[in-house]
């Protein structure tokens, strides 16, 4: 069964996403998150345990699998939310926004990372031939590969809109309601970074050589 | 449907085609609850250790006002004395005077003040910044107090620079090997070594050094989790058991309490 790519990440949670003011009032963590908020140890702990396995999908997706960083970023992610609840204002579901603040996190380093060596050491790592592996496999790849790169390029606003779309599966709509951006703009720098990532891919010269093939 | 919409649709196909290629990495793996357990016990270590940051820094900002009070006491105090003395004339005209001019931020304290006052306001203010008409000048490491250096650490590792943090809790309990920051920094430098630096056996001898020294404090669970996780890491499977039962025994309602039972349970 093919997933709707704009629900996989929120089905791969493994938990349902509500999204919308009638939901957000039985938001489940809300409580949780006022006593987190207050200073309870115990209540933080729990809301820890409560977003956390949410939070790993979302980081995997945008800082890669295998990144070396993943526990430290997850635990950054978790005092962010901490430090962010003073701010929130119910705006969403309490496990919405820690998934915001995670994949915002996560841009954050891998745009940080750009600037190291880092980067070198990927684009080494991804330059060396493995084993042979079937066509789709390697254009799924690369398609991920811009992707990413691409949450790194782009001017921060449109990075951020394009995770929310990209990865937590937002609608413009929800992107605008949390961002409190108008509708019109978060539209606009979607299909800017959709343009990007047309062009990246268009001209991405093993892309060509696989489509070729293909026909 | 117009070009503008056709267009507009192959670039959502695009992306969405890329976004299920991403969603394929955010998959479950093995070892997640195990990542994400180190994770909430490392957030949660930096949560108390910053609430015992802001509470010593609540303290010292207590104390300087006090210190800047009393100061001011006894400044008006030699004030009244000189001027009652009729001597206020003449040091008010060395004040004037380019050669005894103190300096501009300070230009209206008399320069007759007891040395001892005059430097107490000196290093109250710049202990508190906030108190001073200028800022204070950028003081070298070695004139930091320990909630200083503490904080100073803190920040470091907050900003993610490990090995400099490590650096700086190192240079805080060297100095003020006695104080309750030298004992908090333990355990956040145990967290480093451990989270951070992958280095178990220094993270080991952190947490112990905090246990042994007596202090059972606020963060002893910390500690005792810490060193168990340390253990782990280390493959010392028996005192990784005792380690456990130990905090079990100390703390029985902690909040590692199902994460010890189930490595028992695993260990056994």
């Amino acid at each position: 069964m093919r997933v709707d790519p704009w629900q996989a990440p929120l089905a791969l949670s493994g938990q349902p996403l509500p999204f919308g003011a009638s939901e957000m009032s039985f938001d489940p963590l809300a409580q949780l998150a006022r006593e987190a908020r207050s200073g309870d140890l115990q209540a933080q702990r729990r809301l820890f345990e409560a977003v956390a396995p949410a939070l790993l999908p979302p980081l995997r997706m945008i800082l890669g699998p295998g990144h070396r960083d993943l526990e430290d970023v997850l635990q950054d992610a978790l005092i962010g939310i901490l430090h962010g609840l003073s701010s929130f204002r119910g705006e969403s579901t309490v496990l919405h926004f820690a998934r915001r603040v995670a994949t915002k996190r996560a841009i954050d380093v891998r745009r940080r990372e750009r600037t190291t060596s880092r980067k070198l050491e990927r684009v080494r790592q991804f330059d060396v031939p493995g084993p042979p592996t079937p066509r789709e496999t390697i254009v799924a790849e690369r398609r991920r590969r811009h992707l990413r790169e691409l949450l790194e390029e782009l001017p921060e606003a449109q990075a951020v809109a394009l995770a929310m779309r990209a990865v937590l599966g937002h609608s413009v709509d929800e992107i605008a309601q949390v961002t409190g951006v108008p509708f019109n703009t978060v539209r606009s720098r979607l299909r800017l970074a959709k343009e990007a990532l047309r062009l990246r891919i268009e001209t991405d010269a093993s892309l060509g050589e696989l489509r070729e093939e293909k026909s | 449907m117009s070009e503008a919409e056709r267009d507009e649709a192959d670039l959502d196909a695009l992306l969405g085609a890329a976004a299920t290629d991403l969603a394929a990495d955010g998959r479950p793996r093995a070892g997640d609850d195990a990542l994400i357990a180190r994770s909430i016990d490392g957030a949660i270590a930096r949560t108390k250790a910053q609430g015992a940051d802001r509470s010593s820094s609540r303290k010292r900002s207590a104390h300087a006002v006090a210190l800047v009070a009393a100061v001011l006491v006894v400044a008006t105090g030699a004030f009244g004395w000189i001027e009652h003395a009729g001597i206020a004339r003449r040091i008010r005209e060395q004040t004037r005077a380019p050669e005894v001019m103190p300096r501009s931020s300070r230009a209206s304290t008399p320069t007759t003040v007891p040395p001892e006052a005059a430097q107490a306001v000196e290093a109250s203010s710049a202990e508190t910044p906030e108190l001073s008409s200028t800022p204070a000048p950028q003081s070298p490491a070695i004139d930091l107090t320990a909630p200083e250096l503490f904080a100073q650490a803190n920040d470091t590792r907050r900003r993610g620079d490990a090995v400099a943090a490590a650096r700086q809790y190192g240079a805080l309990q060297r100095r003020f090997p006695r104080s309750p920051e030298a004992s908090l920094s333990h355990v956040a430098l145990g967290r480093l070594y451990l989270d951070r630096l992958v280095d178990p056996g220094r993270a080991l001898a952190q947490f112990d050094e905090y246990l042994v020294g007596g202090r059972d404090g606020e963060l002893g669970e910390e500690a005792l989790v810490g060193r168990a996780l340390a253990l782990q890491r280390l493959g010392r499977a028996d005192e990784e058991r005792s380690a456990w039962r130990t905090l079990l025994d100390a703390f029985p309602r902690s909040l590692s309490a199902d994460r010890a039972s189930a490595r028992l349970a695993e260990l056994h």
